[in-house]
């Protein structure tokens, strides 16, 4: 068999092999759906998103329940997902992304209102002092195992 | 009622581009899920316009100030064009094979769509940077460019407005029933797939390439499933139909088809920046067609995707919004087996991808045996791609491998439509010269 022959038969293994994987993943797609269906159907517009987000989503509740609208927020965490989804949930608060809170120091940080941490990264305890100075309330939120906790703290 | 809604903004943006699309002749004996295919991006297109200008000219986003302009131009073409001629539909017999195949499509877009409305918005990009931006506009009722320099997304607006429009017409935020509005591309992904194939082989190759193509697990995620919400799937979508324009100027080599291909090309840059090369291939690919015809007459029309993707660039530079991340830097050739291997990788990833790439590489080996033409110049639009991310991959200051690993899924769906038109021509090719030796 020459060498264009073989190219030839690999090409239709190639498609015949797909055409049979198509239709098995197809089948299995639209067997897959009634389980998913039942898993999904009926639940509420808060349950629908913390089987999604779990603990993230319990966080946007907690800040969404304790937080004015349209306030400024530093979110002090490593989490980047829990930072952009509280961010597309809250808005329109506004909020700042801070990984570590020791670049607190290079933010002019006059117009925040609102510090969130999140779980519970590094402790804010050295800094607290001066901040809450300039800030009408700040959060701090604790993951302990799977319950949170809130400290609230009032100037 | 909010479906209802939604159903009713889909209707508007395909009755929107459907109306433009009347003002050219190109489609006018083409069938109508082709045209209402095509109608689609460009309705999409036409209204974030529309909004965008109200928004710069001060006017308030009202439904009824939306709506009002694209009632007065659909009247204007019912008053042009027969009605017989603007909804011409033909009976189409298939065998019994074909109906088979014509079924699992059937199946497929059930499948997806009622993915695309089981769960609200998961994917990541979906709510950190795509349907961020509808909420900001809808929230805010008009394009706040000071909201727009806090999300930190460079990425243009077409995307963010669609979903600006279904949320307009909804009357609220709703980020599960907004999905459809993005399940559409992979419906219209699919009409026109088949179309165009089917104009380069015959009715059993497209149905099969267009059940292949929809069978992608990739696809589906971004149709319907856990990445809806993103501007992977309506980049791809738009591509395509860029190749299939350009097939269509190929040809009946006149104004309308190149005017309709080089609007399409402008509007690849405003889905995604990712479409900017894409934009820049299709401009030289459409002067040198226009050289090897002769029409150079034409030239000046490659003005239209500078215009269109210019006055994206002017808007960003007057509201100082952010620019592309700076993450590229001199090329580095000493990455180019990493590269390579991680690239090939993904084309080896069966579970998202089937045997597209293999498939792919195998039909372009045949095509060049054969010498076919066209479709080596459909590779090209491929190839000029993976040229395009090799280069990126090559320059980029991040660490490349894990580069690769978090976008050449995303990146490589853009291209996939293309590359599966590729595959159905040797498949059409081998399949016919086959039956010919048997008889």
């Amino acid at each position: 068999m020459n060498l264009k022959k073989y190219i030839y038969l690999c090409f239709f293994a190639c498609i015949g092999l797909w055409f049979l994987l198509s239709i098995a993943r197809t089948a299995f797609d639209f067997v897959r759906i009634i389980p998913e269906e039942k898993e999904w159907h009926g639940l509420s517009y808060d349950q629908e998103r913390f089987k999604l987000f779990g603990n993230d989503y319990a966080l946007i509740k907690l800040m969404k329940k304790y937080i004015a609208n349209k306030s400024y927020i530093i979110f002090i965490s490593k989490d980047g997902e829990a930072f952009y989804l509280s961010r597309y949930y809250l808005y329109p608060s506004n909020m700042l992304f801070v990984q570590s809170p020791i670049d607190l120091r290079n933010i002019n940080t006059k117009k925040y209102s609102t510090i969130v941490e999140y779980p519970n990264i590094v402790s804010l305890k050295p800094y607290l002092g001066a901040l809450v100075n300039n800030y009408s309330i700040a959060y701090r939120l604790q993951a302990k195992g799977n319950s949170k906790e809130i400290l609230r703290l009032k100037k | 009622m909010s479906i209802l809604n939604i159903l009713l903004s889909a209707t508007l943006l395909f009755g929107a581009g459907f109306s433009f699309l009347q003002l050219f002749s190109v489609f006018r004996k083409s069938s109508i899920i082709e045209i209402l295919s095509i109608s689609y991006g460009i309705g999409v297109a036409l209204i974030s316009f529309q909004l965008l200008i109200y928004d710069l000219l001060g006017i308030k986003w009202n439904i009824a100030w939306i709506i009002l302009p694209w009632i007065l131009v659909f009247a204007f073409v019912l008053y042009k064009v027969p009605f017989k001629k603007l909804f011409s539909f033909s009976i189409v017999k298939f065998d019994a094979f074909e109906k088979i195949v014509l079924l699992l499509i059937i199946l497929l877009l059930c499948y997806v769509g009622l993915e695309s409305i089981l769960r609200p918005l998961s994917a990541w990009d979906g709510w950190a940077t795509w349907l961020f931006k509808s909420t900001i506009f809808f929230t805010d009722g008009k394009i706040n460019t000071n909201a727009l320099n806090f999300t930190g997304s460079e990425y243009p607006l077409l995307i963010g407005l669609m979903g600006t429009f279904g949320y307009l017409m909804l009357g609220h935020i709703d980020d599960k029933l907004i999905l459809i509005l993005f399940y559409l591309f992979y419906v219209c992904l699919a009409g026109i797939f088949y179309y165009t194939c089917k104009e380069l082989t015959n009715k059993k190759t497209a149905l099969i390439s267009t059940f292949l193509l929809l069978s992608l697990q990739n696809l589906i995620r971004h149709g319907g499933r856990y990445d809806a919400g993103m501007a992977d799937l309506a980049l791809g979508y738009y591509y395509f139909v860029c190749c299939s324009l350009f097939l269509k100027f190929i040809k009946f080599k006149n104004k309308n088809s190149f005017v309709l291909f080089m609007f399409m090309t402008g509007l690849l840059g405003l889905v995604k920046d990712d479409g900017i090369p894409m934009t820049l291939f299709l401009c030289i690919v459409g002067a040198v067609s226009l050289y090897s015809i002769k029409k150079l007459s034409y030239l000046w029309m490659l003005s239209f995707p500078i215009i269109i993707l210019g006055q994206w660039e002017l808007f960003k530079l007057v509201f100082h919004m952010p620019g592309a991340p700076k993450f590229i830097q001199n090329p580095e050739f000493n990455r180019t087996i990493t590269v390579i291997l991680g690239i090939s990788k993904e084309f080896l990833n069966l579970e998202n991808w089937n045997l597209l790439w293999i498939g792919f590489f195998l039909s372009l080996i045949i095509l060049l045996i054969k010498k076919h033409k066209i479709g080596l110049i459909i590779s090209l639009f491929v190839i000029s791609q993976l040229l395009v991310y090799y280069y990126v991959f090559l320059s980029t200051s991040l660490d490349p491998l894990a580069h690769i690993n978090n976008v050449i899924d995303r990146l490589l769906l853009h291209i996939a439509p293309v590359a599966m038109l590729v595959v159905s021509i040797p498949l059409y090719l081998l399949s016919k010269s086959y039956k010919n030796t048997k008889l």
